[in-house]
């Protein structure tokens, strides 16, 4: 899965996509999509990397975390337990359906597994989408692709990754005084997402 | 299992085939767990932490979120070896500007749309920000293949849940 953004800044729109490498990476993947970053590339362009004034090798963003005391990607937070996939994957969609707070985005079933991923938008709350991106996206190259957030229904688990790993590898350049701004927004996200 | 000590620092590895990272605890912080193999005239560690058991991983869990935690890690395992991609000077960026045009982004999302689909990847959900912001979200074949090789794929293998 692959999120791309479009942005309008000083009257011109920037069109920006996820680095698929990076993705692999920093989620641990095996194996990196084959051809996808050649077919984005021919597809939407490709002009510079960005997000990371330094960047950061492939080596460490396997086990990447922003700094002593924050979270890495396996420090996952169990939202739910359910009976059975379908189960979970039910309950997860009529929570969604429901609530005022979050929007389902999108649905993905990875075949051959009991694996559903759901991008969910947080509109409210501590960790709201605008709230955290007014802050948190002010750089020349926006970041807009950092959403939406992920659930991941694995067998009859409902699993979101910890929200400062998840905002923290989509802004590594982030400096402590900006997240301290928006220290309400990981345990935000969760409750919404939590609530569904 | 532990392997050694050094200096107040023991280090672990998790039992054979269980698929977890070796990981560091410091031996005399509560809760370090012996993963050896209860044998004839040791105690066994089963006995102080109860039995093991898929709970257990949340005892690891806490510590990550601790500074403890944050030395547990070791480098990750042979299965998981870095992907470069190929990367210029071998580091990332997360995202890549495409392009950067004068246009509106309603028209501009038109094209992009267009674009994506021309190229076979398949638009699953768009979230649109404002009027000045959107996201579309893509997946492909080749995406979802390599989701469904690495176990629990869908953000990747994890080793440690509450």
């Amino acid at each position: 899965m692959v999120r791309v953004s479009v942005t309008q800044v000083a009257g011109t729109a920037q069109v920006a996509y996820t680095n698929p490498t990076w993705t692999a990476n920093i989620f641990r993947m095996t194996a990196e999509p084959e051809g996808v970053a050649a077919a984005l590339e021919k597809a939407l362009g490709r002009s510079e990397e960005f997000g990371s004034k330094s960047g950061i090798a492939a080596k460490s963003l396997r086990s990447y975390h922003y700094m002593l005391l924050m979270p890495y990607f396996d420090d996952q937070i169990e939202l739910g337990s359910f009976a059975s996939h379908a189960d979970a994957v039910a309950k997860l969609e009529a929570g969604l359906a429901a609530s005022a707070e979050a929007k389902l985005i999108y649905r993905v079933d990875v075949p051959g597994t009991e694996q559903s991923l759901f991008g969910v938008a947080i509109l409210s709350g501590a960790g709201a989408d605008e709230t955290v991106m007014k802050i948190t996206d002010t750089g020349a190259r926006r970041h807009t692709a950092h959403l939406p957030h992920e659930v991941l229904v694995a067998g009859g688990r409902a699993l979101m990754l910890h929200g400062k790993f998840r905002i923290a590898q989509s802004f590594p350049d982030l400096k402590m005084g900006t997240f301290m701004k928006i220290s309400g927004a990981p345990d935000g996200i969760a409750k919404v997402l939590g609530g569904c | 299992m532990l392997v050694g000590t050094r200096g107040g620092l023991c280090v672990f590895t998790s039992p054979p085939g269980d698929g977890r990272k070796p990981h560091i605890g410091i031996s005399s912080f509560r809760g370090t767990r012996d993963w050896s193999t209860p044998v004839a005239g040791k105690v066994d560690s089963s006995a102080r932490f109860g039995p093991a058991s898929p709970r257990d991983n949340r005892r690891e869990v806490r510590y990550g979120r601790t500074w403890i935690g944050s030395l547990r890690r070791l480098p990750a395992p042979v299965s998981s070896l870095p992907i470069d991609g190929g990367s210029r000077r071998g580091v990332l960026r997360p995202y890549v500007l495409a392009t950067e045009n004068p246009g509106v982004v309603a028209d501009v999302v038109a094209q992009t749309r267009a674009s994506l689909a021309q190229a076979g990847f398949e638009i699953v959900g768009e979230y649109p920000l404002s009027d000045a912001a959107d996201v579309i979200v893509i997946t492909s074949d080749a995406l979802r293949a390599a989701a469904a090789k690495t176990p629990d794929g869908g953000f990747g293998p994890w080793c440690a849940c509450p």
